[in-house]
């Protein structure tokens, strides 16, 4: 989808619940904890949009295919390791790692059944969107996945696929991926990366949700989940490269993240539409031994799941902002230290 | 709370692709070796905050074991019957191990040398499409 018509002419025709799925990587393990909380608590709305970046964006085929789906939703965000994401060593020379573990992992995920389930679902009238960064054009692209999933046949899968793996693609982390595309005549390859570039949630077109725009959103209530910590964290930056990269990206997604809630606020109240945030519990402190460490994104499906089932899986308003020093981590509180 | 440890996690990437025990090879290769060529090495953790399990990427030329990345340096070598063994050093922190190769595969055991990470490695031959 090229433009903010496309995007309101995909919507489905009734309002409905919209659920927004944030980055987070591999503390995406919160957001399919709660969704899998929700369902086991018999109160998951039948969401008739769901929106997805990056980790956002692989969680989403899951939950909009529905709760026949949560056991590989738990499985996918509790048993991978970093193995199982990206390969060390040796940069490709468009990034530090690479990804193919992580291709070969969506790929082994979106069955032939997934996919007939999704494109079900398309043709029932909800919609599964999902959002990579065109980096060629520096612009974000809305990807119709339940249109891709109705067309059917291998190609289409794979175009699933590709989409699913560049939202997740950090740029300089992970490789971006080349999609073929053809226009007036000429075919090409397009150069997509993580969508969280464009924003770590996505509702609707920046058009659209800008403040002095007069858009009303078409649905009777937001769900969006956090899949990041929005707390400051005190942390001892290494003096290498990905250890920089990590703590300044890290900071700048908490920054953007909370913008963006601010402006998700408005548009809903603006639209007279009922606003949902769930965010990881500021009391979350379980250690990790590194990126995508199981025990750590276990307990953070835990603590999902546990807040999923509660009576107040989420809030009404955006979590306040912090004040005062960075929160320190447990160790140096042990020790004393700092 | 979250930590990456990216230092540890690529000494111990590399360090996995070793072994700590059992005979290693007495005549190095210096010309052109059936194990050379891209592999790529899973490191297990069986002890220690080295990470879960992390995977790395490994060249084998004239039986020599090459690091490709600047954050490191590697030293290893594969004799004709397979039997590999490696030394990794990054900044202050080091590891060694040894294995052994067979055809497209292998495996064998690795430790951080002050002891604090041990663990095992499983290695598959890296199709070029990787």
């Amino acid at each position: 989808m090229d433009s903010e018509a496309d995007f309101k002419n995909a919507l489905p025709a009734q309002p409905g619940p919209w659920l927004i799925l944030s980055s987070g990587g591999g503390d995406g393990a919160f957001g399919a904890g709660l969704l899998v909380g929700l369902s086991a608590a018999g109160k998951r709305p039948d969401f008739t949009v769901v929106t997805g970046v990056s980790t956002g964006a692989l969680m989403a085929p899951f939950v909009f295919a529905g709760s026949r789906y949560d056991e590989a939703l738990k499985k996918a965000y509790t048993t991978v390791t970093a193995a199982d994401i990206y390969e060390a060593g040796g940069s490709t020379g468009e990034s530090f790692v690479n990804s193919w573990p992580l291709r070969d992992f969506i790929d082994k995920e979106m069955t032939p059944e997934l996919m007939a389930d999704i494109a079900a679902a398309y043709r029932s009238g909800r919609r599964l969107f999902v959002i990579t960064t065109n980096l060629d054009a520096e612009r974000f692209a809305v990807w119709n996945m339940g249109a891709i999933a109705a067309h059917g046949g291998e190609d289409a899968r794979r175009l699933f696929v590709k989409v699913l793996l560049a939202s997740a693609s950090v740029p300089g982390a992970f490789p971006p991926v080349l999609i073929d595309v053809e226009a007036d005549g000429k075919r090409f390859a397009e150069m997509h990366a993580d969508g969280g570039l464009g924003g770590q949630f996505f509702v609707a077109p920046p058009a659209l949700m800008a403040t002095t725009s007069d858009y009303h959103l078409p649905a009777t209530a937001l769900y969006i989940v956090v899949n990041t910590g929005l707390e400051r964290d005190f942390t001892v930056v290494e003096r290498f490269a990905p250890s920089i990269l990590t703590q300044a990206v890290g900071a700048a997604v908490k920054v953007d993240t909370r913008l963006m809630l601010t402006l998700s606020y408005a548009a809903a109240k603006r639209s007279d539409v009922a606003f949902n945030v769930a965010t990881i519990p500021a009391s979350f402190d379980a250690p990790s031994r590194g990126a995508f460490d199981p025990k750590y994104m276990g307990a953070l499906f835990q603590t999902g799941y546990e807040q999923g089932k509660s009576d107040n899986p989420f809030s009404p308003e955006p979590p306040p902002y912090p004040s005062g020093p960075s929160r320190a981590p447990s160790h140096i509180e042990k020790t004393g230290a700092n | 709370m979250r930590h990456y440890f990216w230092r540890s996690a690529l000494v111990a990437l590399i360090a996995g692709f070793t072994a700590i025990s059992g005979p290693v090879m007495s005549e190095p290769l210096a010309r052109p070796s059936a194990f050379d060529g891209d592999w790529s090495v899973v490191i297990h953790t069986r002890q220690g905050d080295c990470g879960e399990a992390l995977r790395y990427r490994v060249r084998i030329v004239d039986g020599q074991v090459r690091s490709n990345d600047q954050g490191y340096r590697a030293a290893g070598v594969v004799a004709r019957n397979g039997r590999i063994r490696v030394m990794v050093a990054e900044g202050d922190r080091s590891a060694s191990g040894a294995g052994r190769l067979v055809g497209n595969a292998g495996s064998g055991l690795w430790r951080t040398d002050r002891g604090d990470c041990v663990g095992d490695w499983t290695a598959v031959r890296r199709p070029s499409d990787w």
